[in-house]
């Protein structure tokens, strides 16, 4: 076969194979990026990232990632640069086409760096973080293709200068790592020596001295000057962990004039040379992405909550749950639990259904501390009805990570429910200026108007029922799971709705609280017209009756069913209790029918780690 | 060539300037405006004031008329250039006439007013903030040129902190709007109180051994060389549902007098059952007032929980003490208002540089207007203590941090009104006899400037002139100098 067609197969071939396992195994974490960003089409908006050094980038960046809310079409674009970036780095550096796929390396890298973020994409405070690197790198690309293009020493030197400021503006550290790609290829040309050192020293000195010149203008960390453009999360400890791999494949470019005297002369086995190189490639990109069980279902059932798609919840948990079955140790996050809850409660089947699930507590996978507020406070709240801590944490969300299109649409839906209508509008204001989410605004908007429609559209028609007890001040800095206890538990209402009865309820069962149970049963009751107890709220009656031994409470008509389970439980309990140390023991001894039982949970499901 | 060319372009000016309508119908109202500018009285030095037309129109003109000119703008967006705006502002008085063309007819709204009284301080400070509890990365303070819309950062958090070691810069003040005297505090990483005296860096720590925290909300003496401030263990915490987003809470408070010349720190009240806050100067220097609050609970950690569970009846009343600046000495408290019997609570005294008029805001309970909505403005007339509200700056969300310009004839206050969220400034003239003219908003080069941000404003003072030492400067004095001890002088003085 030409080796010219094997090259033009792997062009497309490589793309179109990431780009499917992107859109079938990414699909959600790409809309929760997306999620996470922001971009207007307002000047005054744009006009602030002209202010700041690699601003230009953010923004660039910024308007490539709003395409990822149609995720086969960002991927695609996302797959596309780096894809121009392999080719543009093969056309510059590789004259013969069996060490053409050298010029991979750069793309997989950078591919890698995406998908290997995990848990790290909730802290991910620079702006526009996602397409950021690969523009960056075709920056890096460009700087090495113009100077090759300028002949004389002093355009060199006027470029350089040029360059250094300008480029530095748009693109920060990616300009300066244009610079040294573009002396590494110039020094090891045969060009003009006087040329080399004119353009090595002016470059040393615009590398140095641009982020001085315009360190004046920002208000910016000095130290942070030189590396602006580059992705960061929050914590200073991570910087490793995302700089490298962009900074490694801003380093190719450097090497590669290195290899020419290689990667100039024929190959013998080029066929070897592209699957010594794409196969480790291939292999390193498989292991850097991010493929944490834990992690996808809980982004898929992030995404779900924020589509209000509360059966997607449902079923990724319980489909997880399925398939783990096999796997005795498996435990879901918290996360997970309490997302599964929600949607339960939101489809009115927490009372029958909650407790048939595995509940867990296992850690999330992540290197650092990042609490649950951040990841699903904002949806917690708001759909529990606490929606002035829903608007705080997406404020605060804001003040570390920057606007974004999700963070603006829970601030309004938490406006709308606390009925602040005219800062509604404004969040709705700036979603107009979107390109997708101007049409979400605009039916807002008539809810906004509109008392009546609001409490029959969802997601308030949940919501606004909730927002019914005599306001409190709430702490949650012992995690939102206990935050969410507290306020169902101790908050009294005189003028509370059934649906903030049952759900009171439900957490007092979550609780394994006695007197609250009671407490919360019977307003309940009180609220409802039920003229039969659902599963679970039979056995936790069931349950207390006999832990509190109280004969009345015990000789409630329970169905046979709770009795029975109740009888089959205690039995096999007292016949394991010493085999029996943690949650994972009693997940191999019970079998799952008497594992659903809110029996289960309350003696076995204990001292889970919420954060 | 020439002789073509002047004519071609004296023609195309013309043809270029926006010409009113001769035939239209009137309107009985003025037409619906963002900023709201109707009938208001400006500063002769102030930026123009640019404003949106949001009625519903296929075209816009906006005539700006006053006895020395005349300026026609096309459009909704209503942007005077500055040289014209120079013109009209000479006289005493522009009246400003909006055409809207609806269905290919004119229609000419009622005119309004913006008359033009006394000048104002030519620059402002304040704090840009996220509206947000913990996250104030992004916070810094910035100077805003009045008589055109130049602003510039005076100081920020982010060239501060280390990314894991937060700061926060807040309180900023100056003596006499005299930027050369000036303060604000570092809090956490690098953290002190920050004095430029006679333009000179200094960082000093003001927490003793014998004083609960550092300094807090300044007040700085007219004439000596001194700083009243409150010292303050504040706590936040958020409401689950409310259009009171936050409650801040102080577990203890307390007034000290910081001596700018030694570095020493003195006591002015710190009576264990009252929460002492807000010290605010006599324009002579001779009465401190401030507010405090009668509370009793024990002190250990349970009095955190306390407070909070206790802040509907924390009522802050006012009180003046008289001080001999010359020989550092106080007489005994008096009772001004006494918020207790009234179920309010008083806080921000600031008096006006006449020493005749005295602002201050009033609210339900607690210490912090600038988070409850029921915040109000009232003033009192020092010549014989009494007061009122003042309605005609007041609106139905939260009034709060306000400071008088240094000619007294101008108030400068920030205010919820917009959206119930984000605090905005505004500015009013004050008459002879008290009396606030109808607040305006700061003017901005893009009209819709204050819809769009989504940061607040927060401790507007005025400056006579801006701040001369650079953010690069301040930045560089805080990260490589260690606050200095300040030492404590036990003689209370009174």
């Amino acid at each position: 076969m030409n080796k010219t067609r094997i090259s033009g197969y792997i062009q497309i071939i490589l793309p179109v194979l990431f780009l499917a396992a992107l859109i079938i195994f990414s699909k959600d974490y790409l809309l929760q990026v997306e999620g996470r960003s922001l971009f207007l089409f307002d000047w005054f908006w744009i006009k602030d990232f002209l202010k700041t050094p690699a601003g230009p980038l953010s923004c660039l960046s910024l308007f490539l990632t709003q395409f990822l809310h149609i995720p086969w079409l960002g991927a695609l674009i996302w797959v596309m640069l780096l894809t121009l970036s392999a080719v543009a780095t093969s056309r510059l550096y590789i004259k013969e086409s069996g060490y053409n796929a050298l010029a991979y390396i750069p793309s997989f890298i950078l591919a890698g760096a995406n998908m290997s973020l995990g848990y790290l994409m909730f802290i991910m405070n620079s702006l526009g973080y996602f397409f950021g690197p690969v523009l960056g790198y075709l920056t890096v690309i460009l700087a090495v293709t113009v100077c090759r293009k300028i002949r004389t020493a002093s355009g060199l030197g006027l470029f350089t200068v040029i360059w250094g400021v300008a480029g530095y503006w748009f693109a920060g550290y990616y300009a300066f790592a244009g610079l040294i790609a573009a002396a590494s290829d110039l020094l090891l040309s045969k060009r003009d020596k006087k040329e080399k050192t004119v353009f090595a020293i002016i470059s040393v000195a615009v590398i140095i001295l641009s982020p001085l010149l315009l360190y004046g203008l920002t208000t910016y960390n000095l130290q942070q000057s030189w590396t602006l453009g580059l992705p960061t999360a929050l914590y200073q400890e991570t910087r490793f962990r995302t700089f490298c791999p962009v900074i490694a494949a801003t380093l190719i470019p450097v090497l590669l004039p290195f290899l020419s005297g290689i990667t100039d002369r024929q190959s013998r086995h080029p066929q070897l040379i592209r699957i010594a190189v794409i196969v480790p490639c291939i292999l390193l990109l498989f292991l850097s992405w991010f493929k944490d069980v834990n992690f996808n279902a809980e982004i898929t059932m992030i995404q779900a909550t924020d589509d209000l798609d509360w059966n997607k919840s449902i079923n990724t948990l319980h489909d997880l749950s399925s398939r783990a079955d096999k796997k005795k140790d498996y435990q879901p996050t918290r996360i997970m639990v309490l997302l599964k809850d929600l949607a339960l409660i939101k489809t009115g089947r927490e009372s029958q259904q909650a407790f048939a699930f595995d509940d867990g507590g296992m850690k999330q996978k992540k290197s650092h501390d990042i609490p649950m507020v951040l990841q699903i406070g904002k949806e917690l709240y708001l759909h529990y009805g606490i929606p002035g801590f829903c608007h705080r944490w997406c404020l605060e969300e804001t003040g570390e990570f920057g606007w974004s299109y999700s963070r603006l649409k829970y601030l309004t839906m938490a406006s709308i429910s606390m009925n602040d209508r005219t800062v509604a509008l404004k969040y709705l204001d700036m979603l107009d200026h979107t390109l997708f989410y101007r049409k979400w605004s605009r039916q807002q908007r008539q809810i906004c108007y509109n008392d009546i429609q609001a409490e029959k559209t969802a997601p308030y028609d949940l919501i606004l029922p909730l927002v019914c007890y005599d306001d409190q001040l709430l702490e949650d800095i012992r995690g939102c799971e206990y935050a969410l206890e507290h306020h169902f538990l101790e908050t009294s209402s005189g003028k509370a709705t059934p649906l903030y009865d049952r759900i009171a309820l439900f957490w007092a069962l979550k609780s394994r609280n006695a007197t609250a149970f009671w407490t919360k049963f019977l307003l309940y009751i009180e609220s409802s017209d039920i003229t039969k107890l659902d599963r679970y709220y039979q056995e936790a009656a069931y349950l207390y009756s006999h832990i509190g031994n109280n004969k009345t409470l015990m000789s409630l008509p329970y169905d046979s069913n709770t009795k029975e389970l109740y009888d089959s439980f205690m039995a096999t309990m007292q016949k394991y209790a010493t085999d029996i140390d943690n949650l994972n023991d009693a997940r191999r001894i019970f079998p799952v029918r008497l594992r659903n039982t809110y029996y289960y949970y309350y003696f076995f499901v204990r001292g889970l780690e919420s954060f | 060539m020439k002789k073509i060319i002047i004519p071609l372009l004296v023609i195309l000016i013309v043809a270029c300037k926006p010409t009113l309508p001769s035939d239209y119908d009137t309107a009985g109202t003025v037409p619906a405006i963002f900023p709201d500018y109707t009938d208001i009285t400006i500063p002769s030095n102030i930026a123009p004031m640019n404003f949106l037309i949001e009625e519903q129109a296929d075209a816009y003109l906006t005539e700006l008329t006053s006895e020395s000119g005349q300026v026609v703008i096309k459009g909704n967006t209503v942007s005077i250039p500055k040289s014209k705006w120079a013109r009209i502002t000479k006289s005493q008085e522009i009246t400003v006439r909006v055409y809207c063309r609806k269905d290919s007819k004119w229609i000419a709204y009622k005119p309004f007013k913006m008359s033009i009284s006394d000048e104002i301080d030519p620059y402002i400070s304040y704090r840009i903030i996220p509206v947000a509890v913990e996250s104030y990365e992004k916070l810094t303070i910035r100077q805003r040129n009045l008589t055109n819309y130049s602003e510039k950062v005076v100081v920020s958090n982010s060239m501060i902190q280390n990314n894991a070691q937060g700061t926060c810069i807040n309180c900023h003040y100056y003596k006499n709007w005299d930027t050369d005297n000036m303060m604000f505090h570092v809090r956490h990483y690098k953290g002190g109180t920050i004095l430029v005296l006679d333009g000179k860096l200094h960082k000093v720590n003001m927490k003793t051994d014998s004083t609960i925290s550092a300094g807090v909300y300044p007040s700085w003496h007219p004439t000596h060389d001194y700083i009243a401030l409150s010292n303050n263990k504040t706590h936040q915490s958020v409401h689950a549902a409310s259009h009171d987003k936050l409650e801040v809470i102080d577990e203890e408070n307390d007034i000290i007098l910081y001596n700018t010349r030694d570095n020493t720190v003195s006591v002015i009240e710190n009576d264990s059952s009252e929460l002492e806050c807000f010290p605010g100067w006599s324009a002579d220097g001779r009465t401190l007032y401030y507010v405090s609050a009668h509370y009793e609970a024990p002190f250990g950690p349970d009095r955190k929980n306390q407070i909070f569970i206790d802040r509907e009846k924390l009522h802050f009343s006012l009180y003046s003490k008289p001080f001999d600046p010359d020989t550092r000495t106080w007489g005994a408290k008096e009772l001004i208002y006494d918020a207790q019997a009234v179920d309010s609570s008083m806080t921000w005294p600031r008096v006006s540089p006449d020493g005749r008029w005295m602002v201050c805001c009033v609210s339900t309970h607690g210490i912090f207007p600038l988070d409850q909505i029921a915040s109000d403005f009232v003033i009192y007339d020092l010549k014989d203590n009494s007061y009122r509200y003042a309605d005609e700056i007041n609106s139905r969300f939260a009034e709060s941090y306000h400071c008088w310009s240094s000619n007294g004839k101008w108030i400068m206050f920030s205010t919820r009104r917009e959206d119930g969220v984000h605090t905005r400034l505004y500015f009013s003239h004050i008459d002879g006899n008290g009396h606030f003219t109808k607040p305006f908003a700061l003017p901005q080069r893009n009209p819709e400037f204050n819809r769009e941000f989504l940061y607040a404003f927060n401790i507007p003072e005025f400056m006579k002139e801006p701040v001369h030492i650079t953010p690069r400067q301040f930045a560089s004095f805080i990260s490589s100098t260690d606050a200095t001890p300040s030492k404590y002088e036990s003689k209370k003085g009174e």
